[in-house]
């Protein structure tokens, strides 16, 4: 079932929402997969545990960015945050950095019914994916003279699967060309670029 | 890295004048109506949270010493076991529970530590299905006590020493088997050699312990503010 029949099934026609969309989060870094939905409490769905962000106070630790359409060409950089972690999490963070490099960050949707409590039976739904590109630490004094702290926290830097798109591609897109990296890259592939040339010059109308 | 968190036990001196449970959750932004109206999106978890009043201060010493205990002991996030009072309405009234889960007695682990000692009433009704980690619907049985168990009573489940307390939103009967909604949802698996206590206890912090201390009487006594307890969740 689509996304949008899981949402018209669980909205009923006089208007009450019944259902909960939030988000699920899985940080795959390399060796140490970290699971975050935007909640309280431990989370199972998708045969998986996620822990909740949201403290007792009502606020959510957990950083996220607006993530919007990459299609218009943008390609923002994300930032996704774990504010407020202690000296011990932050050392071991910054000690383990080079797991995140590289890394992907995936982005789920989960639809939870009333009476599913925390377990969820519906299947989750890929909402969107980041490439990790770097990791960000800062440590910093603030609070009241006199009852100043020192605040760790950590950053990561995501961009989608747009990145760099805009720039100059390596390459031309030539039969020759294509053919002679599908050799180095051992890839078998059909036709090449066997009808690129043909294109060169021609005004194509869409719609 | 594992944090073992110390679960501290509520002085049973500092007894609460009202003691209320509530479910938790906070809606957040997000939610949209088929018309696309936005609409708040209901938190499918969210934490027991409990409420209690205490009076104006306490006369003997040693209730003195245990508030001034309390104090500085539920800050920094510390969490505290404490029963939810059995006078409270919102527990299934004593007068109700006749029969065999009246007969269970145990002796809470929290009593040493203060020299009280006494056994303590908790009576208990016997989990009918296994319902798993963060299921919202779990049944009982409710033996031969009918069905007395309503939308706003409150039960409680406990595992390996950890106490969790929860709300009843809805209940069905069938026979002497009463299934139960609950809010907030269950924190460890039941199953059925698992009870369902009537007399719970909740495992929370408090939320503003800075300003728990209330009116200090001369120096000689003194009385706790309102307090709000969150549930720790362990």
């Amino acid at each position: 079932m689509s996304f949008a029949a899981l949402v018209d099934d669980a909205v009923t026609g006089d208007g009450d929402v019944i259902a909960t969309m939030r988000k699920c989060y899985l940080y795959d870094f390399d060796g140490y997969p970290t699971r975050l939905w935007d909640g309280e409490g431990v989370l199972y769905a998708g045969a998986q545990e996620w822990l909740g962000t949201i403290g007792p106070d009502g606020v959510d630790y957990h950083q996220v960015a607006n993530v919007t359409d990459a299609r218009d060409g943008s390609n923002p950089e994300y930032r996704f945050g774990l504010p407020y972690i202690d000296l011990a999490t932050y050392d071991g963070l910054r000690a383990d950095q080079a797991l995140a490099n590289g890394r992907i960050l995936t982005c789920w949707r989960a639809i939870i019914l009333p009476t599913e409590g925390l377990r969820p039976a519906t299947a989750l739904t890929f909402a969107w994916a980041m490439t990790m590109r770097d990791v960000q630490f800062s440590r910093r004094r603030g609070g009241a003279p006199g009852n100043d702290q020192t605040f760790y926290s950590a950053q990561l830097v995501c961009r989608s699967v747009e990145a760099g798109r805009a720039r100059v591609p390596g390459g031309t897109y030539t039969d020759t060309a294509q053919q002679e990296r599908a050799r180095i890259l051992g890839v078998a592939s059909d036709s090449f670029c066997a009808f690129v040339a043909a294109n060169a010059r021609r005004t194509m109308t869409f719609g | 890295m594992t944090l073992t968190v110390t679960v501290y036990d509520w002085r049973l001196s500092l007894c609460p004048m009202s003691a209320r449970v509530e479910a938790g959750g906070l809606g957040r932004a997000g939610g949209l109506l088929l018309g696309g109206a936005a609409q708040i999106n209901p938190e499918p978890g969210g934490r027991a949270v409990m409420h209690m009043i205490f009076q104006r201060f306490w006369t003997s010493i040693d209730a003195n010493l245990d508030v001034e205990w309390t104090l500085s002991r539920i800050r920094n996030g510390a969490v505290m076991r404490i029963p939810v009072g059995n006078r409270s309405r919102q527990l299934l009234p004593t007068a109700l529970i006749t029969g065999t889960p009246a007969s269970y007695t145990v002796t809470p682990t929290y009593i040493p530590a203060q020299g009280v000692g006494a056994p303590v009433w908790d009576p208990k009704l016997a989990v009918a299905a296994n319902a798993a980690k963060g299921a919202a619907v779990v049944q009982v049985g409710m033996s031969t006590l009918g069905s007395v168990l309503k939308p706003g009573h409150v039960v409680g489940f406990r595992d390996t020493g950890l106490d969790f307390v929860h709300k009843v939103m809805d209940v069905t009967y069938a026979g002497a088997t009463a299934t139960l909604t609950i809010s907030p949802p269950l924190r460890r698996a039941v199953t059925t050699s698992s009870f369902c206590q009537l007399r719970p206890a909740i495992m929370g912090t408090c939320l503003d312990p800075g300003s728990a201390a209330g009116e200090d009487v001369f120096g000689k006594a003194i009385g706790l503010n309102p307090l709000v307890f969150v549930e720790a969740l362990l």
